[in-house]
């Protein structure tokens, strides 16, 4: 019947319109872990911003696994407090992770998936950028030499955590004001957020 | 000149029926006023909307003014009858949600030409306002509502519709039938003032033979088509 | 032509006895449809705002969401509550700047009772890191004060000095008082727009104090402790229901946050209050999506009201139409007619509908902020509202070229001398 056909039309324009966050199912499905891909860093990009990977922002000396070094895991028995030792130990490094002072100031291009932190309506004004998929929601957190605090220069409009994006802008070492003084991580006033695609 | 000239038109409603009209010849100079005599199943119908230009023939020619109508488009032969036809037609002449002056003034807003004659002297209300007087509709009847006038207003009022702008060919499908006997005349004697005034060509339909006497020409839908016409009960 | 439209609107107003029963068709699915938007993103705005510069929020181990809405919302119940022991800890851990506990349970005439500190007066965000501000007087000093927030005093117009009685439990039954121990109002909280407005707080001691001489939610029968002497007792508190931490630096969020998840003392979570949003918008899209489709069902119905009445009207017209073509319509025009009378009624009714709306908004925003501590948008008509009218218009437009094609069939079946 002529008419149903009309009133499914209907229904499904006028659903369709309904749902504005919906905008967010342009997120890809990524799995849990995931990185996203970046072309190589030191490739010239037509704005002035150096395009960064994660490893550039650890500091080349600094490796968490060196607990395990000269530690055959394949000698050990059960339950061997070595194991653990080097296991909390690396823990340790893990939360403490040192920054790349040489990177203050600079002006990069990074990619990553965002977590909200201060919102005012729909628009996030504040947010952390994790390298990879699912951090602190399924897999544990990045250490804290892999977490960025941005703040945009124009808040964020229809984003949700784990959306993923380009940021640009300047870096800054993040300085604690209380013990253990020193450089504690990443934070940037970022002038362009974009969201991510292969470029 | 001649105003319409009809040639070997054949029409049927639907194929494989019998024809509803067939034509020979018909032709109706400028300025007459022709009464044409058909009852009811005569294809008198089928005639006025080919000659409005609302239907095409099956084959033949139909000429109007000078022009082939039935080689228009469909877009073409409604801007043809806007610009150059007036109608009227038996009852319920007028539009229900306009007053008598904007329906009066109807045709202006379909025909570019017709508004240019209409406003010639000063606007085209003016004008309208002229003719409902001249056909004795004067004063506050403008802004009545239709709904309000008595059938005999109604009709006249109709006549004011399909005169604004002088198109050059009115056409009247039984306009008195509606009206009581001693008003017929009165009415048909109005009408063919205004054409006589305006110059316009008249082709006047009706069954009712007691009028025949106020044409200058008569003819009857029998001898015109020679399809076979339908007996009317 | 640009007399079709006129023509369109005279001839719909001519027939406004029966178009108008389906104008308040299509005006009330009007309505609906934007209300349930409406209402769906003044929630989330609304939402949105409850809390600011909060790194990280403490609770027994839960969902998200749940900890999220039972400790800033104050919907729900907790599943557990908190050790002071294991509060304590946290409040001194290296990282946290700032700690505010919550204590829920009680509630005063079905608003919720909050214990806490004066850190919370000093600390809590709301909006774009706005601070708290006190209306009237000041926080609360003494065991049996209180601070009340402006939706409670609107409601139930206290000033400043009045005495109040705090009930157990959290449903507005108010069965079992602590009329023993009544309460000052020493403060009252400015309008924040957020749950804090309908919000009654009391220090952590007092909420110990009036609990004393109860045992398993009940009070103990034949004892009875006088308010005057509750200071005689240990009114520190054993367990508190939530916190709200502040960090020195919100990168250490993740390191505090499995610091707390894996808290060997008892089972404790701690959520960001970013994600759980997330996660709460995700749940609430499911209603939201059915709650559109029904309403635009119920849009799609009232249009077909509006086509039947169209075609209804079509046979009645017949002689109409054939004028308009005598005069020079063509079948095209006559088709554009319909569509402009329809297109003109729903878009009469749309207005109307819209206008509705906005009347019964402002009617109801005072019960709703004071009920749920939602503010509902105050803008006549917002750019999501507009298309959605659009959409409706358009779906007219549509579901009218059904009685408009019959109309344009017919007319070329009539030309000028329709049987009738």
């Amino acid at each position: 019947m002529r008419a149903t056909y009309i009133l499914v039309l209907l229904t499904g324009l006028l659903s369709g319109r309904g749902n504005d966050v919906s905008a967010a199912d342009a997120k890809a499905d990524y799995r849990v872990g995931e990185r996203l891909t970046q072309p190589a860093p030191g490739v010239s990009s037509p704005t002035s911003y150096k395009e960064t990977s994660w490893d550039m922002l650890v500091p080349e000396d600094w490796n968490p696994l060196r607990a395990f070094k000269g530690l055959d895991l394949g000698k050990l028995k059960d339950s061997d407090p070595r194991a653990i030792e080097a296991l909390d130990r690396m823990r340790e490094m893990w939360s403490s992770a040192p920054v790349q002072t040489s990177l203050n100031g600079a002006r990069i291009r990074i990619a990553g998936f965002i977590i909200p932190l201060e919102r005012q309506r729909n628009e996030i004004r504040e947010f952390l950028l994790v390298p990879y998929f699912g951090a602190c929601i399924h897999v544990p957190p990045p250490p804290a030499n892999q977490i960025i605090y941005v703040i945009p220069s124009k808040p964020l409009k229809d984003a949700q955590t784990m959306d993923a994006f380009w940021v640009s802008g300047t870096l800054e070492l993040a300085y604690a004001d209380s013990p253990p003084w020193g450089a504690s991580g990443y934070r940037m006033k970022a002038d362009i957020v974009v969201p991510y695609t292969k470029h | 000149m001649t105003i319409i000239s009809l040639k070997g038109v054949k029409f049927r409603w639907q194929p494989g029926q019998p024809l509803t009209l067939d034509i020979e010849a018909f032709e109706v100079e400028g300025g007459e006023r022709l009464f044409l005599h058909g009852a009811s199943g005569s294809g008198k119908s089928t005639l006025l909307n080919i000659l409005a230009g609302v239907l095409l023939p099956e084959s033949g020619t139909v000429q109007c003014l000078g022009r082939e109508i039935d080689g228009l488009s469909n877009h073409e032969r409604d801007r043809f009858r806007a610009d150059h036809v007036g109608m009227i037609f038996q009852q319920f002449n007028l539009v229900p949600y306009l007053s008598v002056l904007e329906n009066v003034l109807l045709p202006c807003h379909f025909s570019a030409r017709r508004r240019d004659n209409a406003g010639a002297g000063g606007s085209a209300a003016k004008d309208a306002r002229q003719l409902l007087d001249h056909l004795g509709l004067a004063g506050k009847i403008g802004a009545r509502a239709v709904t309000r006038l008595s059938v005999g207003q109604q009709q006249r009022v109709a006549v004011a519709r399909a005169l604004i702008g002088k198109p050059e060919l009115i056409i009247a499908d039984e306009p008195t039938s509606a009206l009581d006997a001693d008003r017929r005349g009165q009415f048909l004697d109005l009408l063919l003032g205004q054409c006589q005034a305006l110059g316009s060509t008249l082709l006047y339909v009706s069954h009712d033979l007691s009028l025949m006497n106020h044409f200058s020409r008569c003819l009857s839908m029998s001898e015109l088509n020679r399809a076979p016409q339908e007996e009317a009960v | 032509m640009p007399y079709l439209p006129v023509l369109a609107v005279k001839s719909a107003w001519n027939r406004r006895s029966t178009l108008s029963l389906i104008l308040i068709s299509v005006a009330l699915s009007t309505m609906l449809l934007l209300g349930v938007d409406r209402a769906r993103i003044s929630a989330r705005q609304s939402f949105s705002q409850t809390v600011s510069g909060t790194d990280l929020i403490v609770g027994a181990r839960t969902s998200a969401i749940q900890l999220l809405l039972y400790s800033v919302f104050h919907l729900g119940e907790a599943t557990n509550n908190v050790d002071w022991k294991s509060y304590q800890a946290l409040a001194s851990h290296p990282d946290v700047a700032w700690a505010i506990p919550i204590s829920l349970g009680d509630s005063h005439q079905g608003f919720p009772v909050v214990g806490t500190t004066p850190d919370y007066f000093r600390f809590f965000r709301y909006g774009n890191k706005q601070p708290l501000a006190f209306a009237q007087g000041r926080q609360f000093g003494g065991i049996f004060e209180a601070v009340i927030g402006a939706s409670v005093a609107k409601k139930l117009q206290y000033h400043l000095g009045d005495t109040i009685v705090l009930s157990h439990g959290t449903s507005g039954a108010g069965l079992l008082s602590h009329s023993d121990k009544p309460f000052t109002v020493v403060g009252i909280l400015a309008e924040t727009g957020t749950p804090v407005d309908r919000t009654v707080h009391v220090s952590l001691a007092a909420i110990e104090a009036i609990h004393l001489d109860w045992a398993g939610g009940a009070p103990i029968p034949g004892m009875s402790i006088p308010e005057q002497y509750v200071t005689k007792f240990d009114l520190t508190p054993k367990t508190i229901t939530a916190a709200l931490l502040g960090l020195k630096s919100r990168i250490a969020v993740f390191r505090v946050q499995r610091y707390i998840n894996d808290f060997k003392a008892e089972p404790l979570m701690a959520a960001l209050p970013g994600v759980a949003l997330d996660q709460l918008w995700d749940v609430m899209s499911i209603a939201e999506q059915s709650l559109l489709f029904t309403s635009a069902m119920v849009v799609a119905a009232s249009l077909a009201g509006l086509v039947a009445v169209l075609l209804a009207g079509l046979g009645e017209r017949r002689r109409e139409l054939a004028i308009l073509r005598s005069v020079g319509a063509g079948p095209w025009q006559i088709l554009l007619l319909i569509l402009g009378e329809s297109v003109f009624v729903t878009l009469t009714a749309c207005i109307t509908g819209l206008l509705a709306l906005d009347v019964l908004t402002w009617i109801s925003s005072p019960w709703i902020q004071s009920h749920y501590g939602l503010t509902l948008s105050g803008d006549p008509v917002s750019a999501n509202e507009l298309m959605l009218l659009a959409a409706i218009l358009i779906a007219a437009a549509i579901a009218s070229v059904l009685p408009a094609l019959k109309a344009y069939r017919q007319t070329l079946a009539d030309g000028l001398t329709p049987r009738i």
